[in-house]
């Protein structure tokens, strides 16, 4: 029997798995899908707002606040790279000036320090590379961008060394109320349940008989660009509309150049699929922008679901059991919000009776995964003398060792299909996208993860790779 | 960090980088480094197990691996220094580098560099492809690693998108190992492939090839279910009535090759917007004194016995090489897309080798190279295509009669 089922491995199924690894329970994290952040978490803007796009007095604006002071503490705790670089929201037309006041305005009564409007001059001097035609903007210091699915993964790989489980490839279809207990798939019990399912939250909560709900799926599509053209130093909006925050120009951590997220509404919670009118979309965007970016350096392109429900967040306890919480409509700023998400759903658990007793080995940290590219020559000479797969580069768009590859397949969450290493060493994400490379990577999960190559997967149960073996050549098989 | 010195540091150990080495080590250079971040030298020739290699060089059809060996076999009584497993982590303009391997980082420091990275495949994501990203998408040169050296089929039913040489061997290949190639797609009215590759898909293997048609989705969540296909309009747009489904497990992608310049990008050497490439001079000296390019990091070629030539002209000129007291362009009209090398130093040469590719099928078209409205050579051809790359020779008597920019032309017919 489990204390606390969590249903859903994105960045609030993880962070809530983080918060119950403090306490002594039995918990469970059940995920669809072969590994975390493998839907929205990983496919969102990463970035931490500084909150003045919320409305006032709404969970939104009071989750986001909360969260965006929680990250840097907890970025230095589970190691995940967080960089503050403050925001731009660009006016070009008298009309978007205006809006920026109101902005302005909504982030003082959000509490929200720091924002100040800058004019004309000062906006090219931080971006030089903007069109001369803007006119002024709101500047947001305090904005930070992070990696969304290697967050997730921190928050995760927390609560796996805080004993909390976690089960892949395992969707919730039942979830049978027996006397004290749910009774989930007819084989997993609990006391409670939280319901982080993103797009997919709304049908958990149906299997309790709450049917209040209804997401609407609204899809973003993004544009990432390589890494050798640095064009901007802060995340830059256009002022928003009723979609949403609108096209947005974000440098990534990792020093790549991201563009996006159109907003379309849909029925369909599967179709994750990058569209033509998306892409041109972004494309005529950008023009608006800047005219420095070339289509050419395009590596990728890619889209994600948000989970719209209405216009607020809703963190509460089910109306049909006290023991079920539902995270529903997760949107933009959910990333900013999750870690206060997180800590509100212990204060929920515990006002509906679960018995929360700090663990006295509670582990706050996580150990930060190797990156050669991060070192010095000193520190990577010591490196390789300690061991020599250090300096053997399997992926070179990305420069990313062997060892680190092996490294990923061996972490407290294991890294056992294509996507998986991809998000834990960037191995494969460059400009080549894996055609050098892949086929080394296959051959080290084939040997770490004893798993034969024509079963290896690129991500979700049938993704496999590889049709059939032709040669009887055993040599790239270890099994 | 220990240091070693080096008459010539080469980067890569495909077809160009051997080539080089070898020719550089004849010609007296004596202390040679091959850098090689494979665990072999010969590069994607060691992938290519189809023949057709080698007939201008060796006059014999070889495949790939063998003639990669006859180009490694003369490695055997040089002594030229190999680093393989090895890669080039920093590099700048005064030619010293960082490389990498087991044994740690080691400090290079090299009086010419011979740049001979090769190039890499665009990929589905560079071309903008719509649709979902499951598992069945393959480009085609990674399709026939598989194949060729790991020994795995990756589907059963496969579209090709793209008609550039890569797709069209690999539609053979995957034929002959029973997989059913249903279809390959071409958005341009003509191959980017070689005649030969092209006639032997079509004519003696079936397969159908669909000009002006383009792919408009990827299907499939897990592993690919098909195809969206569409005809394009004169733009290269698809024109949405003519959309229609095709199932398939798997999608090659053989959709251009790209040079591999990054390393020349952190030296700060001038590329060229069109070949993606060094800017070179008649040595294939880069913008950077001292470092020179060849192959298909210098611009994508089609037959690897042009790869090797050009790699034995870079290693030449860097041993022969004079003062620059002149600079003469190299231009072109709109019928060319590019033109290596891009400008000339010097003319006091035996001869020179132009290597463009033209930009649209040609028949009957005359090839002409004018400096100051003189006619100093020209040549008529049956047919030139864009897959092809086109190489003219001129020699010292046509040299003399540069007096300015030279200018290459192509007239086209106006009857045709």
């Amino acid at each position: 029997m489990y204390d606390v089922v969590v249903i859903g491995a994105g960045i609030v199924g993880s962070n809530v798995a983080y918060n119950l690894g403090k306490y002594r329970l039995k918990v469970l994290v059940m995920e669809k899908e072969s590994d975390v952040a493998t839907k929205t978490s990983k496919a969102n803007s990463g970035i931490i707002h500084s909150g003045y796009d919320n409305k006032p007095n709404t969970l939104k604006a009071k989750m986001n606040l909360i969260g965006t002071q929680l990250y840097p503490k907890l970025a230095k705790e589970l190691n995940f790279p967080y960089q503050k670089i403050g925001s731009l929201v660009l006016a070009f037309t008298n009309e978007q000036v205006k809006q920026l006041t109101i902005l302005l305005d909504q982030g003082i009564k959000n509490k929200v320090t720091d924002l100040s409007i800058i004019d004309k001059q000062k906006v090219l001097e931080l971006e030089p590379n903007i069109n001369t035609n803007v006119k002024k903007a709101l500047y947001a210091p305090n904005t930070a961008i992070i990696c969304p699915y290697e967050a997730t993964l921190a928050f995760a790989e927390n609560a796996v060394l805080n004993n909390v489980q976690f089960q892949f490839d395992d969707a919730v279809v039942t979830i049978i109320k027996e006397d004290d207990h749910f009774l989930i798939n007819n084989k997993i019990k609990c006391r409670y349940i939280i319901n982080a399912a993103g797009v997919y939250s709304d049908d958990i909560a149906k299997l309790v008989n709450d049917d209040r709900f209804q997401i609407t799926p609204r899809k973003g599509e993004y544009l990432l660009f390589d890494r050798l053209d640095h064009l901007f130093n802060h995340v830059i909006f256009q002022t928003p509309t009723k979609m949403g925050k609108g096209i947005l120009i974000t440098p990534t951590v990792n020093g790549n150049t991201m563009i996006g997220p159109t907003a379309v509404d849909q029925t369909d919670k599967d179709d994750d699929a990058v569209t033509q009118l998306g892409i041109d979309m972004i494309k005529n965007s950008i023009s608006n922008i800047s005219n420095k970016i070339e289509t050419d350096k395009i590596i990728t392109s890619f889209s994600g679901l948000r989970a719209i429900f209405k216009d607020d967040f809703v963190i509460e306890t089910s109306n049909k059991d006290n023991h079920f919480i539902n995270l529903i409509g997760i949107s933009s700023p959910g990333l900013a919000s999750a870690p206060a998400i997180g800590e509100y759903v212990i204060d929920l658990l515990k006002e509906n009776g679960l018995n929360l007793q700090p663990k006295a080995n509670f582990m706050p940290y996580r150990e930060k995964p190797i990156r050669i590219t991060e070192l010095s020559n000193d520190q990577y000479q010591k490196l390789i003398r300690s061991n020599p797969l250090y300096g053997k580069i399997v992926c070179r768009c990305e420069v990313v060792s062997e060892q680190e590859i092996i490294n990923a397949i061996n972490r407290p969450i294991r890294a056992i299909t294509l996507d998986g290493i991809k998000r834990r060493t960037r191995a494969m994400m460059g400009r080549c996208q894996g055609g050098f490379c892949s086929t080394r990577i296959m051959e080290l999960i084939n040997k770490h993860a004893n798993i034969p190559m024509i079963k290896i997967k690129k991500s979700g149960k049938d993704s496999m790779i590889l049709y059939k073996q032709i040669k009887e050549d055993e040599s790239h098989d270890q099994k | 960090m220990i240091k070693n010195n080096y008459q010539l540091v080469v980067i890569g150990g495909g077809p160009a980088g051997l080539a080089g080495a070898i020719t550089a080590y004849e010609n007296g250079l004596s202390n040679i480094l091959i850098i090689e971040r494979n665990e072999q030298l010969g590069g994607i020739l060691q992938q290519c197990i189809h023949n057709g290699f080698g007939l201008h060089l060796f006059k014999e059809e070889l495949t790939g691996p063998e003639y990669a060996a006859r180009w490694i076999q003369q490695l055997n009584d040089k002594k030229i220094t190999i680093m393989l497993n090895t890669t080039v982590i920093d590099i700048n303009e005064n030619k010293e580098m960082t490389i990498v391997n087991e044994t740690g980082l080691t400090h290079i420091c090299a009086e010419r560099i011979l740049l001979a990275m090769g190039c890499r495949e665009r990929t589905r994501g560079a071309i903008l492809t719509p649709g979902y990203r499951p598992a069945g998408i393959f480009t085609a040169g990674l399709a026939q690693k598989l194949v060729n050296i790991y020994g795995y089929l990756p589907g059963q039913e496969i579209v090709i998108v793209g008609s550039g040489d890569i797709g069209l061997i690999m539609a053979r290949r995957l034929t002959l190992e029973r997989a059913k190639v249903k279809l390959i797609t071409e958005i341009m009215p003509y191959s980017s492939g070689l005649i030969r590759n092209i006639v032997q898909c079509q004519e003696d293997f079936m397969i159908p090839l669909r000009y002006n048609t383009t792919i408009t989705k990827i299907c499939g969540q897990d592993r690919v279910t098909g195809v969206m296909i569409a005809n394009v309009d004169k733009d290269r747009k698809p024109i949405k009535e003519t959309e229609e489904f095709i199932s398939c497990d798997t999608v090659l992608f053989s959709v251009g090759l790209i040079p591999e310049n990054e390393l020349s990008q952190k030296i700060g050497i001038s590329i060229d917007p069109i070949t993606k490439g060094p800017i070179v001079d008649q040595n294939l000296e880069t913008s950077v004194p001292g470092i020179y390019a060849c192959g298909n990091v210098l611009h994508v070629h089609d037959l690897v016995d042009n790869v090797s030539s050009e790699a034995k002209r870079a290693a030449m000129s860097m041993i022969n090489k004079t003062n620059k007291p002149i600079l003469i362009n190299v231009s072109f009209d709109k019928n060319i897309r590019y033109v290596v090398p891009q400008k000339l130093t010097n003319l006091n040469i035996n001869e020179l080798i132009l290597s463009f590719r033209v930009k649209n099928v040609y028949r009957q078209a005359m090839i002409s190279v004018k400096s100051n409205d003189m006619v100093i050579y020209s040549q008529k051809k049956h047919i030139m295509t864009p897959g092809e790359m086109i190489q003219i020779k001129l020699i010292s008597k046509q040299l003399e009669m540069i007096k300015d920019d030279l200018f290459l032309s192509i007239e086209v017919n106006k009857n045709e």
